[in-house]
Parts: C-alpha cells; sequence; structure tokens
C-alpha cells in the first residue's frame, strides 16, 4: 500500500467515523424527542 | 433560538471539518522523506488529544458524582466515554495505516501502541458493562469507580514512549505551514468531540430523567427498593 492510498484510506476512515457517530446521535436524539403515543408535544 | 444555534454549531463544525480538507489537498506541502502518509498525522494528533480529553471529562464525571451522587455527573461520564471510544477508534485507525505505510507492518506491540489498545478496550468494556448493571445507583458507583481507574492508562499512553524504547515518533519536526496547519485541525476535532459529548449528554440526560419518572410511577415515594431509584 502506497502512502497516497494509506492518507486517503486513513481520512475517509477517521471522517466516515467521525461523522458516522454524530449521524447517529443525532437520529438518537431526534427519536427521543419524539413524543410517546397518546402523549401531547409539549412545543 | 437554541436549536437554531445547534444547528449552526453543527454547519460550522462541518464547513472547518471541509476547509481543513482542502488546506491538507492544496495548501500543506507534502513531508520529503515520509511522503503523503504524513498528512495523516493532521487527524491521527488531534484526534489523540482529544481522546485524552474525553477520558479526563470521564474520570472528573466519575469523581464528581462519587462526591455528589448526582445523576447529571454520571450522565457526563457516560458521554465523554462515549466518545473517548470513538476517537481511541479513530486513532487507532489512522495509526495502523501511518503504520503500514510508514514502517512496512500494520501493528507491532510497541508499549505506546500497546497502550493506546488498552485504553480502547478499557472504555469500549465501560461501555458494555453499563446496561448490564441492574439498578441506576448501582450503576453509576460501578462506572464511577471504574471510570476513574481507567484514566490510569491514560498516562502511561502519554509517558510510554518517553519512558520506554518506542517505534512511535517522540515528536516529529514540522515545516511552519505544516505547524499551522496541525494547529488548525485541532479546532474541527475539538469541536465535533464537544458536540457530540453535549448532544450525548442531553440524550442521557433524557433518558435518566425518564428511568425515574418511571420508576417513581412504579414505586410510591418511600417504597422504591435499594437501588431502583435514579437521582436524588
Amino acid at each position: 500500500m502506497n502512502g497516497t492510498t494509506s492518507a486517503i484510506l486513513a481520512y475517509v476512515a477517521a471522517l466516515g467515523l467521525m461523522w458516522g457517530y454524530a449521524a447517529w446521535i443525532w437520529f438518537v436524539g431526534r427519536h427521543n424527542d419524539r413524543p410517546a403515543t397518546g402523549q401531547r408535544s409539549k412545543s | 433560538m437554541s436549536h437554531m444555534i445547534n444547528r449552526l454549531y453543527w454547519v460550522v463544525t462541518a464547513v472547518l471539518f471541509a476547509l481543513g480538507i482542502a488546506i491538507v489537498l492544496l495548501w500543506t506541502p507534502t513531508e520529503v522523506t515520509m511522503g503523503p502518509v504524513q498528512k495523516i498525522f493532521y487527524i491521527h494528533l488531534p484526534a489523540a488529544i482529544c481522546t485524552f480529553l474525553a477520558c479526563l471529562m470521564t474520570f472528573i464525571a466519575s469523581i464528581g458524582y462519587l462526591l455528589r451522587r448526582r445523576r447529571h455527573w454520571d450522565d457526563l461520564a457516560s458521554a465523554s466515554a462515549s466518545v473517548a471510544v470513538l476517537l481511541a477508534s479513530v486513532v487507532l485507525v489512522t495509526g495502523i495505516l501511518w503504520g503500514k505505510s510508514a514502517w512496512g507492518q500494520w501493528w507491532t506491540w510497541s508499549p505506546r501502541l500497546t497502550f493506546s489498545l488498552i485504553l480502547w478496550l478499557l472504555y469500549v468494556v465501560y461501555m458494555l458493562i453499563r446496561p448490564s448493571i441492574a439498578g441506576s445507583q448501582r450503576r453509576a458507583v460501578v462506572s464511577a469507580v471504574y471510570g476513574i481507574i481507567a484514566f490510569l492508562d491514560v498516562p502511561l499512553v502519554y509517558l510510554s514512549v518517553r519512558l520506554m524504547p518506542d517505534i512511535h515518533p517522540r515528536s516529529i519536526q514540522l515545516a511552519p505551514a505544516m505547524h499551522w496547519t496541525l494547529l488548525y485541525w485541532f479546532i474541527p476535532v475539538i469541536m465535533l468531540s464537544a458536540g457530540l459529548i453535549h448532544a450525548g449528554y442531553r440524550i442521557q440526560r433524557r433518558a435518566s430523567l425518564r428511568g425515574d419518572q418511571r420508576q417513581s410511577d412504579f414505586f410510591p415515594t418511600g417504597t422504591a427498593p435499594a437501588g431502583a431509584t435514579g437521582a436524588p
């Protein structure tokens, strides 16, 4: 594996992990914000 | 309003990351001896420092919980530990890819690499054992004690390269452009880490409050069994 491939893979993996986790947190947060069935939203 | 500020924060973080990639690709010179693989350094080092900071946050929040017995400290410790696992994963993956190009091998059991792997494992175990502990108070106490002990590996990771012979570089001499690129990359990585800890904390907090509400609905005041109730 040459240096360019390693560098590209490293950035793709690092950014994928970081932003993948951020997307998952966003999804969980959004899901938790939803009012349960039968409950009225406070907003 | 806070929703808008939150959204703006994440947009700015994403833009700073995009700008960082553009800087690495277009502005920062390629290192002469190592070549393009050296560019991994700009994300590897900030991720490593932020891993230490997330571990430190877990450590401080764990002490905070043991001293005050307030659930929000436990929620903060848990959110920080998740981010520590994420960032340690980034450090390991980028380090492995660096190693293959620079040293010709994916992994070597050098002190720093070994202690870094142990750090990752310690915080993965922290996240795995939490759901298996029954009772929110008991879980918080066990997690806090574990969070304090796990932090002891952080100085070992930092000092290993200075105190023991290691293949991992101790410090790298950088040209001014490389130095500024490295400093720049701390900004988006710190912003992302702080944003993730904050978002994780809010989710944990909401879940804790819901859990407490469910417990208090189920057990009338004063009848809850030991360890069943949440925050005081």
